[in-house]
């Protein structure tokens, strides 16, 4: 008897949750094929080390981008392995809940499900992602109070009004911590004139990046290869320096939370000033952004306990009370 | 033969009866009772069965390094 399962496909990692059992697999969303065979060679943390260090012949890719697959065939097969990876045979075809961002299209619908049909599943659902969080993040929704959640992913922010067990307020960009690293990417090649690796910006990211000025920044030194003499380069960054390469995205999100404040009914504004807005999702993480948020809106921001597993926690309790909650999937409200 | 005749009316309700509860139109009950126990799953006492009895498995490389992104 298969178990059924919720996924949450993200553009950084993916986490699996099995009914009963809780969250089983935790890693990179990244596969290693062999260019010319077409063979997998990794997936997870092991493709993961593999990212800008390959030979010609290997690539390592990310499936997904800002939510969406970009790439239709390989994400089966990293859906495939996944479920594999969980215990899923040709003869045990579970129940699959699958997060994704609420912004996604019709045809990008299709594709997330088609994905996971074919790779095994029985039968794929999908949940908007900021819904997920606000169920993991154990916030009051069975309730007529507005519950606000902002999450920050790889690929997508999306902040949510919700009350009842229902999307009352929804706004989404396609930007996210991807975007933040990239960020760093372009000003490190522009303003020092080296060039650094999707790996080695997020470092500087988590190692001295912020938001808002923080107490004890350090610098950081960081090594890349000369544009110019195309020889090995190290220099030194500052916070400061980060948090202005960084400042567009960082403004985007706040702005689309403020779209979203603005969107909510007056009725529930009052208690957003009470209760406050939480934080989930890997780019929540950022330091100072909570702070940042705070400070634009006037609101007070919360960070959830797990802001990394919200997400699939929720999916998973979806996947235990199927039927009870089967209004949640997208396509499925009345 | 009278036992025959019995059997097959009795048979024809039990078919009708349950005919008609499988066809019958949802009523507005039916549409509450759904809501509440919509609105139950997601109670925090629910909820809490789900976060807190489940323990958070790692794989063994992620103790070691972990990209920080988010999911």
């Amino acid at each position: 008897m298969a178990r059924d399962l919720a996924i949450d496909l993200g553009t950084a990692n993916t986490l699996v949750y099995m009914k009963g059992r809780g969250i089983v697999l935790n890693e990179p969303s990244v596969i290693a094929l062999n260019r010319q065979t077409g063979e997998v060679l990794a997936t997870g943390h092991e493709a993961w080390h593999m990212i800008g260090r390959t030979p010609g012949y290997i690539v390592a890719v990310r499936p997904l981008r800002g939510g969406a697959i970009t790439d239709f065939d390989v994400t089966e097969r990293m859906i495939r392995l996944l479920l594999q990876r969980v215990g899923v045979s040709r003869f045990t075809r579970p129940k699959v809940v699958i997060c994704v961002p609420s912004a996604i299209t019709e045809v990008e619908r299709r594709a997330v499900t088609d994905a996971a049909r074919r790779a095994g599943a029985a039968d794929a659902q999908l949940i908007e992602q900021p819904m997920a969080a606000a169920i993991g993040a154990q916030l009051p929704i069975d309730e007529p109070v507005g519950n606000m959640v902002i999450d920050i992913g790889g690929g997508t922010s999306e902040t949510a009004v919700i009350s009842l067990g229902g999307i009352v307020a929804l706004e989404a960009v396609r930007v996210g911590s991807f975007d933040i690293d990239n960020a760093i990417q372009n000003y490190v090649r522009r303003e020092h004139g080296i060039a650094i690796g999707e790996r080695t910006a997020e470092e500087i990211k988590v190692a001295i990046g912020s938001a808002a000025q923080t107490p004890d920044e350090v610098e950081a030194e960081v090594s890349g290869r000369d544009l110019m003499m195309g020889l090995p380069k190290t220099v030194v960054l500052t916070p400061e320096e980060i948090r202005y390469a960084i400042d567009d995205v960082v403004s985007q999100i706040v702005q689309s939370v403020v779209r979203c404040l603005a969107k909510a009914p007056a009725e529930l504004a009052q208690d957003f000033l009470t209760r406050g807005m939480y934080l989930v999702g890997g780019g929540g993480l950022l330091r100072g952004l909570a702070e940042r948020i705070e400070t634009e809106t006037q609101v007070p921001v919360r960070m959830s306990q797990m802001p990394l597993e919200s997400v699939v926690l929720g999916a998973g309790h979806c996947i235990e009370n199927y039927d009870a909650l089967k209004r949640m999937f997208m396509g499925q409200r009345r | 033969m009278v036992y025959i005749l019995l059997a097959v009316v009795v048979i024809c309700v039990v078919v009708f009866a349950v005919l008609a509860t499988s066809r019958r139109t949802p009523t507005s009950n039916d549409s509450v009772a759904d809501f509440q126990r919509h609105l139950n799953a997601l109670s925090p006492e629910a909820r809490r069965h789900t976060v807190e009895n489940y323990p958070v498995v790692t794989s063994p490389t992620e103790e070691t390094e972990e990209p920080d992104d988010g999911a």
